[in-house]
């Protein structure tokens, strides 16, 4: 798990938020703030705010993104861009069921800059790979009616030459 | 939970991370992804569509070209269940679309339009007269309600004329094109693009023309607004005509004196306040131009990361075949950071223009000349092109005789036998090392006397490997109106001919086996989707 690397901050105020399965968690208010949908909840409710009740987020998922928001609270000077890249490319690095999970939290939590590189980890996923081995990889059902299949087919009767 | 009830807004920001190909297998997953990307504009990934149907070429009518900016790759694709189609008519795009016009048969002048990333297709109404070019209001793949534009030549007397018509009535008697305005015989438009049911048309004395059909039932004749001030002549090659944020500009692609390459660019807006053009230093923040023959765009770089800011992407003379495209950074000097063509299938050179025909040449075999340095030129004259007798094409493909064109540098003096010689040997092909758009051009020299044709050989088959897995595209060296004629006898300028045309189409066939050897151009078969699932 990363640790804080800010210190920077002065007064790292803490909030409290929680997840769907009630579990709570207490977040530098910074960290916090890279979600836009927490931050907009936080100009809301202002100092009066107790628990920010996140429903769509279980604590495992909430865990996950957190540990991105605090990786990211801090603006990455140069030095540190080589050493984010990689802590991000690990980050995302995940099994697909969490990764829907973290993409799903990511998009409710309004996070872009995390969504941008679960959305391009997904691409890569499918990168070169057949329907068929995309099926495999996300654990996807062929749900096509044979009409439909049929229909795919002759429009994708493409023949690389 | 599962990967098929992911929202639709998260479908989409993956689909637009896709590479060309890619898209294609996406759509055939499960009925939701298939459904999603219906529903959504063509635009998944930037590329260029060029119908392969080219007689010159000797490729396949029944190919598209497809050019990924992302994935810098020319893919040549066919599709069967287009095949009847594409064997016999002609063929363009639009805004991701292709259309064409059946010219003979029981449903001749039918109007067709297809689009080969999402798999819609609409049968447009019969047009009785020759289309030249079609205009789409919106994309039909997600607004039903979108009008066609269709200009075309009609009437008597005959001459150009606007129709449209609109989708979406239902009524079968409305189901047809309506004219829209006089004749357009007055001007001819350098270039028309469609927008936001509205048509802007820019006529070749440079000033704007404006329809707005967005409150016009099909019955309606609408006139152009005329607006009069003329943008600044330059010694333009061609203008494009393009929108951002319902702006409009005019991109005039500057050639230099000879007409050979293009030196530069302006850019204009139309103020319409003042009526006026406003020529600009640089573009809205975050935008970069693609210009195509038809329906150039201005995208923002954040949907297309492929592109940089500020820039202008182009196709460099010769448009026909339309295979090299470059980068023009605005407020730089002209910048060529990359020129695409593809190999052998798009061996295209600039067809010659002469009065005597390359007869003389029938039949020739193409000898080892002192010139080449490579040897084993397989190919021969034949109807006017050069079939190459490579491994790859095996006489099989029909390339231009057009490789034949004189040395720029060397217009008078290339009917002698040794100057020619000279001409030749400085015009060599240039091989473009294509990293992401580009580190830019190699000359390999194919021609030059002292070289050993083994270090030759293994130059190219180094710079092949350095740079893989990019590929690597043979570019057109820039041509204008200085090609060869054959009508002077000279036995010199003959030589040369045919050693140009042997060495081009040696250093083609070389860099083609080392792109095979190192895997550069491997294709993936996209058999798939039509596989048993």
């Amino acid at each position: 798990m990363a640790s804080s690397t800010s210190g920077s901050s002065s007064s790292s105020k803490v909030v409290k938020i929680r997840s769907s399965d009630n579990e709570n968690f207490e977040v530098e208010e910074a960290a916090a703030a890279r979600s836009e949908t927490i931050k907009k909840l936080l100009e809301d409710v202002g100092d009066d705010a107790d628990v920010i009740p996140l429903p769509n987020v279980d604590a495992k998922t909430l865990v996950k993104v957190m540990e991105w928001c605090k990786k990211h609270m801090d603006d990455v000077d140069e030095l540190n861009k080589e050493e984010m890249k990689t802590w991000d490319a690990e980050f995302v690095d995940m099994d697909q069921s969490c990764l829907y999970n973290v993409l799903l939290a990511a998009n409710f939590l309004n996070i872009k800059e995390l969504l941008d590189q679960l959305t391009q980890k997904v691409a890569d996923m499918i990168k070169g790979k057949s329907p068929e081995e995309i099926r495999a990889t996300f654990n996807i059902k062929n749900d096509f009616t044979p009409e439909e299949e049929a229909e795919i087919r002759k429009q994708n009767a493409w023949a690389f030459e | 939970m599962s990967w098929c009830e992911i929202p639709a807004e998260l479908l989409e920001l993956i689909f637009k991370r896709l590479a060309f190909i890619d898209t294609f297998r996406f759509r055939a997953v499960c009925h939701s992804w298939n459904m999603a990307v219906r529903s959504w504009p063509s635009s998944g990934t930037l590329w260029f569509m060029f119908p392969m149907a080219n007689s010159f070429l000797g490729v396949p009518k029944t190919a598209l070209g497809f050019l990924s900016l992302r994935e810098n790759k020319l893919y040549t694709v066919k599709n069967n269940a287009l095949a009847d189609a594409l064997l016999d008519y002609p063929l363009e795009s639009q805004q991701g679309w292709l259309w064409w016009q059946e010219i003979s048969g029981r449903r001749k002048n039918q109007m067709h339009i297809f689009n080969p990333i999402s798999g819609h297709y609409i049968r447009l109404p019969t047009m009785n007269s020759k289309v030249f070019s079609i205009l789409l209001s919106s994309d039909p793949c997600c607004n039903k309600d979108y009008s066609v534009v269709a200009i075309h030549y009609s009437g008597n007397p005959q001459c150009e004329r606007m129709s449209f018509y609109k989708a979406g009535g239902g009524d079968d008697t409305e189901n047809t094109w309506t004219s829209m305005t006089a004749p357009l015989e007055k001007y001819n438009y350098a270039d028309i693009i469609c927008r936001n049911d509205k048509v802007f048309g820019l006529t070749e004395i440079r000033t704007l023309h404006v329809w707005d059909f967005s409150s016009a039932s099909t019955k309606v004749v609408i006139n152009p607004r005329k607006f009069t001030d003329r943008l600044p002549r330059s010694s333009y090659y061609k203008m494009y005509l393009v929108e951002s944020f319902g702006e409009i500009y005019v991109v005039q692609q500057i050639v230099g004196s000879r007409n050979i390459s293009t030196t530069g660019f302006t850019v204009s807006k139309f103020d319409y306040s003042k009526s006026k053009w406003i020529q600009i230093q640089t573009l809205p923040v975050g935008r970069a131009i693609v210009t195509k023959m038809e329906d150039s765009i201005c995208v923002s770089i954040h949907d297309f990361p492929e592109l940089e800011e500020n820039s202008i992407y182009f196709q460099e003379i010769p448009q026909t075949p339309p295979l090299v495209l470059a980068l023009f950074v605005i407020g730089d000097s002209v910048e060529l950071t990359a020129v695409f063509a593809h190999l052998h299938e798009l061996t295209a050179f600039p067809m010659v223009e002469t009065s005597t025909p390359t007869v003389q040449l029938e039949g020739s075999v193409m000898e080892e000349s002192s010139l080449i340095i490579l040897k084993e030129l397989q190919g021969i004259i034949s109807g006017g092109g050069y079939l190459c007798g490579c491994s790859l094409c095996n006489f099989s493909r029909r390339k231009p005789a057009c490789v034949f064109f004189k040395d720029d540098e060397a217009p008078s003096s290339a009917s002698s036998g040794s100057s020619s010689s000279a001409s030749v040997l400085s015009a060599s092909p240039l091989v473009a090392a294509a990293s992401p758009l580009g580190t830019g051009f190699v000359d390999v020299k194919l021609h030059e006397k002292d070289v050993d044709e083994n270090d030759e050989e293994e130059d190219i088959k180094a710079l092949v490997k350095s740079t893989t897995p990019h590929i690597i595209f043979l570019g057109i060296p820039p041509y204008g109106h200085n090609s060869f004629s054959l009508d002077n006898n000279s036995p010199g300028e003959a030589e040369a001919i045919l050693a140009r045309a042997k060495a081009t189409a040696e250093g083609l066939a070389l860099v083609s086996q080392a792109l095979k050897e190192n895997g550069g151009l491997e294709v993936p078969i996209f058999t798939a989707i039509a596989a048993p699932v």
